[in-house]
């Protein structure tokens, strides 16, 4: 058997052995870092009403969106950056849509720890929600929601990079080529352990991060995000490195 | 040679304290309490970055390993010797040089000290899948694969194992020296790094002066022969990392702007130490 070279396939630069991916110019994303602080919104939204009405919001949003659409350059909607650049009428208009479809109570509801505890949620304009929230309440709902969604190969994580597809799919901004086999996206949710999820969830990963990494949006929420998560709750150390 | 000279070495140990071995007991338990409060007291006020949280882990990483070494070489009197000492204290410099040029631009030097150790780790499991691509069917010991596994998931949480590069030369690009001449650190780099180097690598430096003694025979034209010699516990090498630990403290206060109110472990040491018969009769 020939023994097989250490690093092949690496680029010699000097002392430096680059991976052939990185060999490549692109630019590097996170899913945790830079990704899900622009989806954890909807990752509230899911973990209070499920993933049905996730999409229902989006659908909404996009519906509403579509008046303005034309004259501005694409946003992807399920990133809460989209929402910077909303003049107040277009946001009182998505208010307004929200509300028609009998919403947004439940937004506010989902959303109150953004709204509450963030600076510069893009999303603030939809309200807090109707009723007083506990601040406890509001870390631990945000703390829950961050710690189910922090891996992209489970559903939940997979269901939000699935939203930024499944946007641009309700506003027909994306078109796949016919000989291109679209996976059933719902296996995702109805049979996750199936190959067909499996293939769905590759799909929308790949997709997501290949439209993130395109939109090069600044760090400004997703370092806000991560940096008000250290004052919002101290430190955690695993069990086995806690003193007595 | 014979587990009886450790155990005199250590009881010389304890005679060298004026009291009675309670006091060196207490006094090495009140030291390794205060080191680890100066490290908690910065910790607890510093704000971590938690978006690029290689500044962070980096500095904080650094900062618990110097913790760490001057609480372990406090805990063990018997290395407290030229023979072991030494290998701690070189560290100590290390650490403490490697600390203070990161800290002269945290987040690109950070990213290039974690990256480096990742590339190193991604290094290691090549050689070992490479090793174990060649055993035989059937021998491949289950133990090294889960050892593969582990360090790959270690290095997954981090980077993911296709982007890490490898570099087979300096982390920082530049050589220690260089590091300390721009961390303000060549004091330290010249009179403890250099000299405790010598330990450290089994250079001949060392090796010369506690390894070989001159043979007397004058037939043998004055050669070397080696020995294994007991040396004396000196607290000199305790005080010496403490002086390094409360250097590193100190540069996270003024670094990280802090305000801290724990005694410095090397005050602590000067108060409190109960060595000063034996300091006088090292001095002397």
């Amino acid at each position: 058997m020939v023994k097989k070279r250490n690093l092949e396939g690496y680029k010699r630069e000097g002392k430096r052995f680059i991976p052939p991916m990185k060999q490549l110019p692109m630019r590097e994303q996170g899913y945790v870092k830079d990704m899900l602080p622009e989806l954890v919104w909807l990752g509230l939204i899911h973990d209070r009403q499920g993933y049905r009405f996730g999409a229902r919001v989006l659908e909404t949003i996009v519906e509403a969106a579509e008046a303005w659409r034309q004259n501005d350059s694409p946003r992807n909607y399920a990133l809460q950056t989209a929402y910077e650049g909303l003049t107040h009428e277009q946001k009182a208009k998505l208010v307004d849509a929200l509300a028609r479809a009998d919403l947004l109570d439940d937004i506010r509801y989902a959303v109150a720890p953004l709204v509450l505890l963030y600076d510069g949620f893009a999303l603030s304009f939809v309200g807090p929600p109707p009723t007083v929230i506990g601040r406890d309440a509001l870390i631990q709902r945000i703390t829950d929601c961050v710690k189910k969604h922090l891996s992209k190969y489970e559903t939940p994580g997979v269901v939000l990079n699935g939203a930024m597809l499944l946007t641009r799919l309700v506003a027909g901004t994306i078109k796949f080529a016919a000989h291109i086999e679209i996976p059933d996206f719902n296996a995702v949710i109805e049979r996750p352990e199936s190959d067909e999820a499996k293939r769905a969830a590759s799909f929308m990963r790949a997709s997501a991060i290949g439209e993130f990494g395109m939109l090069e949006l600044p760090a400004t929420w997703a370092r806000h995000f991560w940096n008000r998560g250290a004052e919002l709750a101290p430190c955690q150390l695993p069990e086995y490195a806690r003193d007595e | 040679m014979a587990p009886s000279s450790h155990l005199a070495n250590y009881l010389n140990m304890l005679a060298m304290s004026d009291e009675t071995p309670n006091a060196l007991v207490n006094f090495v338990s009140g030291y390794c309490e205060t080191v680890m409060a100066g490290f908690r007291e910065r910790w607890d006020k510093y704000k971590p970055e938690i978006y690029d949280n290689e500044i962070s882990e980096a500095i904080g990483g650094l900062a618990a390993r110097q913790a760490t070494l001057a609480i372990e070489i406090a805990r063990n009197p018997g290395i407290w010797n030229g023979h072991i000492a030494p290998l701690v204290l070189r560290c100590m410099t290390d650490t403490h040089i490697t600390l203070a040029w990161i800290l002269g631009a945290p987040l690109e030097r950070s990213r290039d000290y974690i990256r480096f150790g990742l590339g190193q780790e991604k290094l290691f499991i090549e050689y070992l899948q490479n090793e174990a691509d060649q055993a035989p069917a059937g021998e491949l010991d289950e133990r090294v694969k889960e050892m593969i596994e582990m360090r790959k998931d270690w290095l997954n949480s981090q980077l993911m194992e296709w982007a890490i590069e490898v570099n087979v030369g300096s982390w920082s690009g530049k050589s220690t020296r260089d590091m300390a001449i721009e961390a303000g650190c060549e004091g330290l780099y010249k009179f403890a790094y250099v000299p405790f180097s010598g330990p450290a690598h089994s250079m001949w430096q060392h090796v010369g002066l506690y390894n070989v003694v001159p043979c007397e025979n004058p037939l043998h034209k004055n050669h070397r022969i080696p020995v294994i010699p007991e040396l004396r516990t000196d607290p000199d090498y305790l005080y010496r990392s403490a002086k390094y630990v409360s250097r590193t403290y100190d540069l996270l206060t003024e670094k990280l702007h802090l305000k801290c109110d724990v005694p410095l472990p090397v005050t602590y040491f000067v108060d409190n130490q109960p060595f000063s018969r034996a300091d006088e009769e090292t001095n002397g």
